[in-house]
């Protein structure tokens, strides 16, 4: 009788996993103000939605860096009004990459064609400027930008990596 | 983030804890102030238990770099994972920093 009730559990437990990680989309969605105090909400969703979509702990501190640069650029560069926006985050798992939109309004820019960091010069003439957008698209496997009725998109897919 | 420093045989070791992003490269950037203002000459900043760093603490990294070489000191980086790793590479960091996998081969660096 215990052997069957353990049985029972286990097919359950089982379909579940199984049900989560191949059949059911994880989605988690959330909309912060700008202004970097609102980045602690996206490294506890981050922290969620690894579980959830059982991130390694490799790909759950790329997409925390990710974010962390994409988001405090546009805190800083996109409302120079100054005013209380949203921005828009959807996390989403698929098969082999953890994907990420954020929508919000403010200035247009492609953070793609911003200008270059010089990456050789010697270390008394190193400068920061451009790194952080540089390492978004250095680590993303897709980066996409759009902007459509004054609303700015970006969708990137990350690879997952593997144990 | 969360910082312990020890000091020992005028070495000082910056133990770099949770993660440096845009919000906690401030309590780094204070931590470089106060170890510049006392002139230490040789440091280790050792990152065996910090998830990741972005831009924001790479410009940290780099202010250490640039004290420390101007002062005629060593800067030593330890125990990077993989992710901070890649970020130095991509950024063009590795061939400015001196690098190794343990605290213990950093401290020959400096004999």
């Amino acid at each position: 009788m215990e052997n069957k009730i353990k049985l029972e559990k286990f097919t359950i437990l089982l379909y579940n996993t199984v049900i989560k990680v191949f059949f059911k989309k994880i989605r988690h969605k959330i909309c912060i103000s700008n202004d970097l105090k609102e980045l602690e909400k996206i490294s506890k969703i981050i922290e969620i939605f690894s579980n959830d979509a059982c991130l390694t702990c490799k790909t759950t501190s790329a997409l925390g860096l990710i974010l962390d640069e994409l988001l405090s650029n546009i805190i800083f560069y996109s409302f120079p009004d100054n005013k209380t926006n949203e921005i828009k985050i959807l996390f989403e798992k698929s098969r082999k990459t953890a994907d990420v939109t954020i929508e919000y309004g403010g200035i247009e820019f492609d953070p793609r064609n911003a200008p270059k960091p010089n990456l050789e010069s010697l270390a008394e003439d190193r400068q920061i400027g451009g790194l952080g957008i540089h390492i978004v698209l250095k680590m993303t496997h897709l980066f996409e930008y759009k902007r459509k009725k004054e609303v700015n998109t970006i969708f990137l897919k990350l690879k997952i990596d593997k144990e | 983030m969360e910082i312990k420093e020890i000091i020992q045989d005028n070495i000082t070791v910056l133990d770099l804890f949770g993660k440096i992003d845009v919000n906690s490269a401030k309590t780094f950037q204070e931590k470089f102030s106060e170890i510049a203002g006392r002139g230490d000459k040789y440091v280790i900043l050792n990152c065996e238990n910090l998830s990741y760093v972005s831009s924001s603490g790479l410009r940290v990294f780099l202010m250490f770099l640039k004290h420390i070489n101007k002062i005629g000191g060593k800067l030593m980086i330890t125990a990077m994972n993989e992710i901070i790793y890649e970020v130095f590479e991509i950024s063009g960091f590795l061939p400015i920093f001196n690098i190794s996998k343990t605290i213990e081969e950093a401290k020959k660096e400096f004999l």
